[in-house]
């Protein structure tokens, strides 16, 4: 701004002397005026000395970059330093201009908004006061941003052509936005900033971070100001807003046109420095191959961007370069769900009714609309918070009779325009185990005791909480969901009263719903609310709770799955004459826990040759162990890439609790010995097997012997000799048949030389030069020889 | 400094080259083998070296280039050296496949 | 059994019995290989060669391998020269001569072979370039200046050199030869070879320049006889006409010669240039112009491989003294400019190769090629 200015200003050259050290030359000739403006100039000297900062100060100011790129803050003017008035008014326009034009309008339209903002946000004062620090940074921008609402797009064309609204929707936004700022300043703060600079050095340093930001996904109740927060932030960023409602183009194909049209129409565009800025409303009404699509288009992005970056860091003709915002009510659409885990989820706070009334309020005082508070709040209440209907509904009311709203008008008034009213389940979960914010002074001091708390409750609020719980329905939903939070929360509890409490209430619950189910006896339905009511009453807490979709519930059902079909694989492998005594239950309780023990034993990491006479024995019991239930290892990779034995089936994951027992495994060089050992012994037992059958057709007189103990390794030296000499001779054949040419020829050499004689020769000839095949041959070797070599 | 000269001899003898793809074996004890039996060849289409207990498949092969045979001739001393082309080779046998052995298993019906 | 169709002994048809030969098919004589009583023979040698070589061994009779005892061996036929390259081999290569038809075994069909050489290897013939280099050492001791100074030095007599002694000293062939000592404008004095010192050279064709301008002889027809009468004040005549005969070419009718342009040129170029380091292109082209007689044209295309022509300015280089190593005389032209172009570089190497291809690779090998305003540059690869 100081670059604009003429460089006349006297005023400038004392204050800035140091910046504008050789312009001497415009002092001389201005001499005159300074010497008029002496006594002036001692007053300013003061002012201005207290009016530039070096650093932010805590006051409204304007940013102003000298010459030297130093940066300075001037503070607001005030109203009794008429003296600028004065120099203002001095004839001579070139040197008395103490700033710029630019910087007039710019401080004159600020100071109208900042009026207007002031008046408006009086009331919200409270709430906004925390923001104040961050503030005076965020109005660096805002300058911009009034500019670009003041520009009559969208809100006039979309709401109303009243003018006084235009007031009420930037109040509104001014809400929004620094209520989305303040709650989400953490991690949506970087968002902001991407949007904000559209300059290519910021999406540089954004491609780092790009898989956390590329989209955006707004989530928020009706009528809380999404789209048009979206639009705003968009275009004050500098973006061109391509909007694009997924619920209307239902056809994946014609989501596809749309969505490389916006691609394409981006590298006409960037050259004036307007990218587009992919808008997608009500993306939740997409049908899911189209929300398949645009996740595809998204996480193909980083690939390609990599190899355009390392071949040209200029080239920023790829798509992942501009933002996408998707817009939607209900977040846990199944349809959403590939998308929701690679976007930045950005949840709108659900607005407090009496917040939203004293905005009304303000607006309605604006445009000289006669109303009171308890109105407000009733309307607001009626309308569930929907900014939108609600201000449908004072307009509608403006336009159709007089300035007046009041009471009755709202509760006449049966149905207001609602969107959709229906809440999400993480708001009802939220309704249930958070405080109402405006409910926070009551309940801060009767935390003492979670039983006796249910007093505090006032009975609206209980009726209220069932009306919500029973309008959902889906009851199993809504309880899996506190069962998998109400741990979490932070109660005071030492005696565990509450957690008792409540789970006796879900079983009341889980008892009523089976009743339900298998006798289709419905009746108990309507006791399915309270249950929620309860956990409302013991769990209650003022912290924020951090809402997760549950998933507990699926995770168990598929852990007692694989456990199940586990322990059933290994009852139909175990020997029948153990099997008739197991059962699943026995097994698991009774048998796994001691058996891994056995499995398990301290051996030390030696071959197997050193192990002590304890360690063999516990090596021949748990292969002893493991063959009699069919236990074996089987070799994977872990997920490190590391491969491992795992038993097979994996009781071990039965009988111990996850995590509880991970360290104490053997060592893989050890299981590896041991899955050796093991198919040894299941050879040799196959082999026992074959020769007891044998056994068992010829001898008759030793019946007595065979059966019960048939590991015994003695049994074994005892059956062998026995089956060796019945089979060594048809042995012996098998093994030279093989080789017939070896006894032929040591019986035929002896003869041969008489029987032939004139064949004698080639045959002792033979052992004197012989032939020896060569795979393949070489002949690439070449070197050059010298002269002496050929001499 | 020389100039080692390679002549045509007078009368040029005729060769024929066999080229085999292994190694000859010779029994150490033996100090000189003139005279020893090498093997046989037949030929039916093609070549059959028979060579102790292996039989060799095998081919007359055209030589891309054609090879001298030179022998060398010292005159007196090492100085005056020069070589004699013998022959001009065309074409080889070229035994090159995998050898079969021998199995002497008949000779007893014989 | 096959007794009937086939007169093998015995104890081949067991053999073959044995091997599963089918007789039927076998041609009905066979051969038997012995090992010959001159075996082990170590003379024998097998040498590779194309066709061109056993003509040029049918009309010649002859081929020489020349080189010293350390030098890698070099066959010479009369018009190029051959790398020999042993090449080992893993195959086993018998040669079997047969023995005389007495041996031949009519009723068995078997004929006696004998195995005289077992061999693993085989030399081979690669073309190469000729190492000519030795020979301009070999005349640079003693170069002949004129009458005066002929073989005075009794005491220390300079070593004579003859034909024989070069062709047994230097690997390349007899064309080859006689081509480079007329380039080198080389002599046969008393029957020895003798180089022409380059100031007598100047000498001898200025004294040529002037008897042309006082006899007003045309410079395209020379009366060679007269000439060299003429010329006898400052060499014998039969120098005289050997130099006239190596400056010019001889008319069909073997009596006149004109002067061959180019050479005349080029020996006033390198007149200016041999004992300079450098020197200014501008000034050498007046320079040249003034020295050369206004009737021979004068062109720095004629320089082509005495020269170097850098950055504005022009210097001599002696081809016959660069490295016959590749990589250290492209170390050597590098050193003297840093970039050049295809046709600037050529001729320094094409001593160095024998083809094309050769020639490509050997660019590709030490060099890197860079393209500036369309025009192909070679540089060094590895500084």
């Amino acid at each position: 701004m100081f670059e604009t200015t003429p460089n006349g200003s006297s005023i400038q050259i004392i204050d800035c002397k140091k910046r504008l050290f050789d312009e001497d030359d415009s002092i001389d000739k201005e001499k005159d005026n300074v010497e008029n403006q002496r006594r002036n100039s001692i007053k300013k000297q003061k002012i201005i000395a207290s009016r530039y900062h070096r650093q932010i100060p805590n006051r409204p100011f304007v940013v102003l970059t000298s010459h030297q790129n130093q940066r300075y803050y001037l503070l607001e003017r005030e109203e009794d330093d008429d003296c600028f008035k004065l120099s203002l008014n001095d004839g001579n326009k070139r040197s008395l201009l103490k700033v710029s034009v630019e910087d007039m309008i710019e401080t004159n339209v600020r100071q109208e908004l900042e009026e207007l903002t002031k008046s408006i946000d009086k009331s919200t004062a409270d709430a906004e006061n925390e923001d104040d620090s961050t503030l005076p940074i965020v109005d660096q921008y805002t300058d911009e941003l009034w500019v670009e609402k003041f520009a009559p797009r969208a809100f006039c064309d979309l709401l109303s052509d009243i003018n006084g609204l235009i007031f009420g929707n930037i109040a509104r936004h001014e809400q929004i936005a620094s209520n989305e700022a303040h709650k989400d300043r953490t991690h949506s703060i970087a968002t902001v900033n991407k949007k904000v600079y559209p300059s290519d050095i910021q999406f540089e340093l954004d491609a780092c971070k790009r898989p956390l930001q590329k989209v955006a996904l707004l989530c928020g109740s009706p009528g809380a100001g999404k789209t048009t927060l979206a639009h705003v932030v968009a275009r004050h960023a500098g973006y061109n807003v391509i909007e694009m409602n997924a619920s209307d183009d239902r056809s994946v194909e014609l989501f596809r046109t749309r969505l490389e049209t916006a691609t394409q129409m981006r590298e006409v565009l960037s050259k004036d420095y307007k990218p587009n800025c992919l808008l997608i409303d009500e993306i939740d009404g997409a049908p899911a191959p189209s929300i398949q699509l645009l996740v595809d288009l998204i996480s193909r992005m980083p690939a390609d961007s990599q190899q355009a970056s390392s071949k040209t860091k200029k080239n920023n003709s790829f798509v992942l370069l501009r933002p996408v915002i998707c817009i939607c009510n209900d977040l846990y659409v199944p349809a959403l769900k590939p998308l929701r885990q690679i976007a930045l989820i950005l949840n709108f706070p659900r607005i407090e009714p009496n917040v939203l009334a004293k905005r009304l309020l303000t607006i309605s005082e604006q445009l000289n609309i006669q109303t009171d508070m308890i109105t407000m709040n009733s309307l607001c209440a009626k309308a569930t918070c929907d900014i939108r209907s609600c201000l449908h509904f004072m307009q509608f009311v403006v336009t159709h009779r007089n300035r007046a709203i009041t009471k009755k008008m709202i509760e006449s008034t049966v149905v207001l325009g609602v969107k959709d009213a229906q809440k999400s389940l993480f708001e009802i979960w939220t309704e249930i185990l958070q405080v109402p914010q405006s409910k926070k002074t009551q309940l801060t001091l009767q935390l003492d005791d979670p039983l006796k708390r249910s007093g505090k409750v006032t009975l609206a609020r209980r009726l209220e909480l069932i009306d919500l719980v029973s309008s959902i329905g889906s009851y199993d939903r809504i309880y899996d969901g506190l069962f998998e939070h109400y741990l979490t929360l932070h109660f005071h509890d030492p005696k565990l009263t509450s957690i008792d409490y409540a789970n006796q209430w879900l079983l009341f619950y889980d008892v009523m719903n089976k009743e339900m189910y298998t006798q289709q006896n419905y009746s108990f339905l309507r006791y399915a609310p309270y249950v929620a009511l309860v956990f409302n009453l013991l769990f209650v807490t003022h912290r924020p709770i951090q809402m997760r979709y549950p998933q507990k519930q699926l995770d168990m059902q598929n852990k007692l799955r694989t456990n199940t079909a586990a322990i059933e694989t290994m009852l139909n492998d175990i020997v029948p004459n153990i099997r008739q005594y197991l059962n699943k239950d026995i097994l698991v309780l009774d048998i796994l826990p001691y058996m891994l023990e056995i499995l398990q034993p301290r051996l030390r990491q030696t071959n197997i040759a050193l192990f002590t006479n304890k360690e063999l024995r516990d090596i021949q019991t748990l292969i002893d162990v493991m063959v009699t239930f069919s236990l074996s290892y089987i070799q994977q990779r872990t997920a490190t890439g590391e491969n491992a034995l795992v038993l097979e089936p994996p009781i071990d994951a039965v009988a111990y609790f996850s995590g509880s027992n991970d360290k104490r495994g053997l060592s893989f060089g050890t299981r590896q010995m041991i899955f050796k050992e093991l198919l040894k012994e299941r050879v040799k037992r196959n082999i026992r097997l074959k020769s007891d059958k044998q056994e068992m057709f010829v001898p008759v007189n030793r019946q007595v012997t065979p059966t019960p103990k048939p590991k015994h390794p003695s049994e074994l030296i005892k059956l062998q000799p026995k089956a060796i000499p019945q089979n060594e001779t048809i042995v012996a054949r098998d093994f030279f048949a093989k080789f017939k040419l070896g006894p032929k020829n040591s019986q035929m050499t002896p003869k041969l030389p008489d029987q032939i004689d004139s064949a004698s020769k080639p045959i002792e000839r033979q052992a004197l030069i012989s032939f020896a095949y060569n795979e393949g041959f070489s002949d690439a070797v070449r070197c050059r020889i010298k002269i002496q070599d050929l001499l | 400094m020389v100039q080692i000269l390679i002549e045509q001899a007078e009368n040029s003898t005729e060769l024929i080259l066999i080229e085999l793809q292994g190694a000859l074996d010779y029994a150490a004890e033996k100090q000189s083998l003139s005279g020893e039996r090498v093997g046989f060849l037949f030929f039916t289409q093609n070549a059959i070296c028979v060579i102790g207990q292996h039989v060799l498949d095998g081919k007359m092969v055209e030589l891309d280039k054609p090879l001298l045979v030179m022998r060398k001739r010292q005159a007196d001393g090492t100085n005056n050296t020069s070589y004699q082309v013998e022959c001009v080779i065309k074409r080889k046998l070229l035994f090159h496949k995998r050898s079969k052995s021998i199995v002497h298993y008949s000779s007893k019906k014989m | 059994m096959n007794d009937e169709i086939k007169h093998f002994p015995e104890n081949v048809q067991k053999l073959l019995a044995d091997a599963r030969i089918p007789i039927k098919q076998l041609k009905p004589i066979y051969y038997e290989l012995t090992i010959g009583e001159q075996f082990p023979d170590d003379s024998i040698r097998l040498i590779e060669v194309n066709n061109s070589l056993i003509e040029e061994l049918e009309k010649s009779k002859k081929l020489v391998i020349r080189g010293a005892n350390d030098d890698f061996a070099a066959l010479c036929t009369s018009d190029q020269i051959f790398e020999i390259k042993s090449a080992e081999t893993s195959n086993t290569l018998l040669l079997a001569s047969p023995l005389d038809s007495s041996s031949v075994n009519k009723e068995n069909g078997c004929i006696a072979l004998t195995v005289n050489s077992i061999l693993h290897a085989k030399l081979e013939l690669t073309q190469c370039v000729p190492r000519l280099k030795r020979i301009s050492q070999l005349f640079e001791e003693n170069p002949y200046r004129g009458h005066f100074d002929d073989d005075n030095d009794i005491e220390n007599p300079k070593p004579k050199i003859t034909m024989e002694n070069i062709k047994s000293e230097v690997q390349a062939s007899d064309q080859a030869i006689d081509a480079y000592l007329k380039k080198l404008n080389v002599v046969t004095i008393d029957g020895y070879l003798r180089l022409l010192d380059f100031d007598f050279r100047t000498k001898l064709i200025e004294y040529i320049f002037s008897l042309l301008s006082i006899q007003d002889w045309s410079k395209d027809h020379i009366p060679i006889d007269r000439c060299a009468t003429e010329m006898k004040e400052i060499c014998p005549k039969y120098v005289a006409k050997q130099f006239l005969e190596q400056i010019g070419t001889i008319s069909n009718d073997g009596n006149s010669i004109s002067l061959n342009a180019n050479t005349i040129s080029t020996h006033y170029a390198l007149d200016l240039l041999r004992n300079l380091e450098k020197m200014k292109l501008s000034e050498f082209m007046t320079c040249w112009r003034e020295c050369v007689p206004s009737d021979f044209p004068i062109d720095l295309d004629q320089l082509k491989g005495f020269v170097i022509i850098s950055e504005g300015t022009i210097s001599y280089i002696d081809t016959d003294n660069l490295s016959e190593k590749p990589y250290e005389r492209m170390k050597t032209l590098f050193s003297r400019k840093n970039t050049w172009t295809l046709s600037e570089i050529e001729p320094f190497l094409s001593s160095l190769t024998t083809s094309n291809a050769e020639f490509n690779s050997l660019l590709a090998m030490h060099t890197r090629c860079i393209i500036k305003d369309g025009q192909k540059y070679y540089v060094p690869k590895y500084n």
